[in-house]
């Protein structure tokens, strides 16, 4: 029983064709009004965190700053409903961050750009140069979002098991394919990989109690034990570290905390020239 | 477990199998432990075990060419394969070509239980369910 990640731009017919997949299989449905819930713990609009994540079109969307913490949230909301497996999750970007795991399964819809823009056209009631001109800047935040949070190129096919051109693959047998694909034992759990699931939600808990104070964190976890690396200059280590160590270890489920500390030169450069 | 099961544990590490074993013996497990994975070949050769339990990365034959000849063997034989380099893509490898389950090491010995008795249950299911086979064949 594993968990389908379904990746696709907007008006690649991603929402149905997940939605379809999530019947078939009598798995749960995790879509994307899990951002309301995100936007209201976070104190945005979810039309912002959407804008974020290029589901709608956005003349300006949030900063990097702003568009990092907002996924730590969105990660943290996600992998906390995924301690079952039996699940399909689209639109939260869960193939960026998702990754490691063997019993997930990540697909990549692809459509013709003519399609696309059609779509979004007749859906919006708009001329085609106007959802053209949308549609660009859509891709154009899900792209930034992907190389600045993420350090990934969305369009590299190592992210996927299963990439589907939908201008030769119906939505109809898109869907048995990825049903199919499900059910390969190569994407059956076993106790690797529900831990390293295990291990990732809660890295994600941690990391989302920590983002408001240390926006550029790493964190990882190994069976309940948690690694927070952080920046510091020299003055503020110590103080920060044990700020930071009380918070990991106030999430549950977290057992000891490592905290490693990094000096920030650049810190230390500007303030030595006050 | 309902009935003994016979179970062959393989690690080039002497360590695994002095803790292993007892912890397995405990729930019902006849335990036969293995350093050397070409002696454990001649003997699963020689003996349809309901499990076994292999290392991976071990020297001359890895877990993966035990798992390949047990599943040559046996079907029915459930492998369970413990690592200290576990990786996604070998984890793959490991499903696709029949393991029950893959562990990451360290593990205690609690947690082979927990995985032996799940292996232990599928054994009963199937076995039960080709007995009902048998019987609606006869």
């Amino acid at each position: 029983m594993s968990i389908v990640v379904v990746s696709a731009w907007p008006y690649c017919q991603g929402d149905e064709i997940a939605q379809e997949v999530a019947k078939k299989l009598n798995y749960r449905a995790l879509g994307p009004e899990l951002l309301e819930r995100v936007a209201a713990g976070s104190k945005v609009s979810p039309g912002r965190l959407a804008g974020a994540l290029g589901r709608e079109a956005a003349l300006l969307g949030p900063s990097p700053k702003e568009s990092a913490r907002l996924l730590a949230h969105l990660e943290a909301a996600l992998l906390g409903e995924l301690d079952e497996d039996k699940a399909v999750t689209w639109g939260l970007m869960a193939h960026l961050y998702l990754t490691g795991v063997s019993h997930v399964l990540k697909v990549r819809l692809m459509r013709a750009w003519e399609d696309r823009v059609a779509d979004k056209a007749a859906g919006e009631g708009v001329s085609r140069s106007v959802a053209e001109k949308g549609l660009r800047r859509q891709d154009e935040a899900r792209a930034r979002l992907a190389a600045e949070v993420y350090h990934a190129d969305e369009s590299d096919p190592g992210l996927y098991d299963l990439t589907i051109n939908l201008a030769q693959i119906n939505p109809e047998q898109a869907v048995g394919l990825v049903v199919e694909a499900a059910a390969h034992k190569r994407f059956k759990p076993m106790t690797f990989s529900r831990q390293a699931l295990r291990d990732k939600a809660l890295a994600a808990e941690v990391r989302a109690a920590l983002v408001d104070r240390e926006p550029e964190a790493k964190v990882s976890a190994i069976s309940g034990l948690i690694k927070v690396t952080i920046q510091a200059a020299r003055r503020d280590q110590e103080k920060k570290l044990m700020a930071v160590r009380q918070a990991a270890a106030s999430v549950p489920g977290v057992g000891a905390v490592e905290v490693e500390v990094i000096e920030d030169y650049f810190q230390a450069a500007a303030d030595s020239m006050r | 477990m309902e009935r003994e099961l016979d179970v062959l544990l393989l690690d080039d590490e002497a360590m695994v199998g002095k803790r292993l074993a007892p912890a397995l013996a405990k729930v019902g497990c006849r335990v036969e432990v293995f350093q050397d994975p070409r002696a454990a070949l001649d003997r699963i050769r020689a003996k349809e075990f309901d499990i076994v339990v292999t290392d991976v990365r071990m020297e001359g034959i890895d877990g993966l060419q035990i798992l390949q000849a047990v599943v040559a063997r046996s079907a029915r034989t459930k492998v369970i394969m413990i690592t200290g380099y576990a990786m996604m893509s070998l984890a793959r490898q490991a499903m696709d070509q029949g393991a029950f389950d893959f562990i990451a090491k360290p593990f205690t010995p609690e947690a082979i239980r927990v995985v032996v008795q799940k292996a232990a249950d599928a054994l009963a299911t199937e076995d039960a369910d080709r007995a009902v086979r048998r019987v609606q064949g006869a």
